[in-house]
């Protein structure tokens, strides 16, 4: 069997909670949506953060990973997450994250639903590890351990991130592997 | 053959029951009806084996793989990892073993996280 097929996706957070309240809307290609991927241009870009006036958050962004093919397997699970380098010189500029569910999770407890225009007020936040976590951080939207394949995915991971910036950080452009402003992230999940 | 790439011909496993033997090129681990005693993967020229029979604690075996990217020295790496091992219940007994150049590590992982592919 070959490897299932990924993607990472991210789109605007005006994008309405009905546009995403089901699977097949979050499968699908979503308002405003463009690829994730290293390729220049295609970071998940936090924009700008002041902290002229001391430490700061940056917008909240939105992050989607999923299978468009299956590769002959038909289960993934164990999803992890983690801020694998950055090259932030205060311990107190972060990166925080919420795993994310469609209104169609009724009763979310490892995620929240999704809101509209989330601001950092929006959703409860944990730290993102900077090393590979001990179990899974991240869920579906229906949280299972599990997303079931057949072509694609039965779902998606859907997480909700921000940066929080100390008042002493370093200013300068973050990302990719850019010496002293590294921004890189890992993802790792488990197939059969 | 299902899913068989130029990636796969140096990289394949072979899954031996009381009756049968399969390929991993044929069939996929979890179609097999019959109980897997043993699995065999071979990957870039090196071969491992795992034997139900050899574990006196053994209560099945289990194999999965690892995906993803990872940044190793701002390197972007594509994860790529085969697992395969035996379980006592609670602990998975695993021979991780690199996609790229065979080379292979024993580690333990925690059943209840990976039950999903038993």
């Amino acid at each position: 069997m070959a490897a299932p097929t990924t993607r990472f996706r991210t789109f605007p957070i005006s994008v309405t909670a009905a546009e995403l309240n089901t699977t097949t809307e979050r499968l699908a290609a979503i308002s405003g949506e463009s690829v994730v991927s290293t390729g220049v241009g295609n970071e998940l870009d936090f924009g700008i953060v002041d902290i002229s006036a001391g430490a700061a958050n940056s917008l909240v962004k939105m992050l989607v990973w999923d299978i468009t093919a299956d590769g002959g397997n038909t289960l993934v699970d164990t999803f992890k997450f983690w801020l694998s380098l950055n090259g932030f010189d205060q311990a107190g500029t972060i990166v925080k994250y919420q795993p994310i569910s469609g209104s169609d999770n009724a009763a979310p407890s490892t995620t929240e639903n999704y809101i509209e225009n989330a601001v950092v007020a929006s959703y409860t936040w944990t730290t993102l590890d900077e090393s590979e976590p001990g179990a899974q951080n991240v869920y579906p939207t229906d949280e299972g351990s599990s997303m079931v394949l057949s072509t694609t995915a039965d779902d998606v991971v859907m997480i909700a991130l921000y940066t929080a910036v100390s008042a002493d950080e370093t200013t300068g452009t973050y990302k990719g592997a850019d010496a002293g402003y590294e921004f890189q992230y890992n993802f790792q999940y488990s197939y059969s | 053959m299902k899913s068989l790439d130029n990636c796969y011909r140096r990289r394949w496993e072979l899954y031996t029951t009381e009756l049968c033997v399969y390929d991993s090129r044929q069939t996929n681990y979890k179609e097999i009806e019959e109980e897997v005693i043993q699995i065999e993967t071979n990957v870039e020229g090196k071969v491992y084996i795992i034997n139900k029979f050899d574990h006196d604690t053994c209560k099945g075996l289990i194999r999965w793989r690892f995906g993803g990217q990872k940044w190793i020295n701002n390197i972007l790496v594509k994860i790529d990892e085969w697992c395969i091992g035996w379980h006592d219940g609670e602990i998975c007994h695993m021979k991780c073993i690199q996609f790229k150049d065979g080379s292979m590590i024993e580690k333990d992982f925690d059943l209840k996280e990976y039950e999903a592919h038993l």
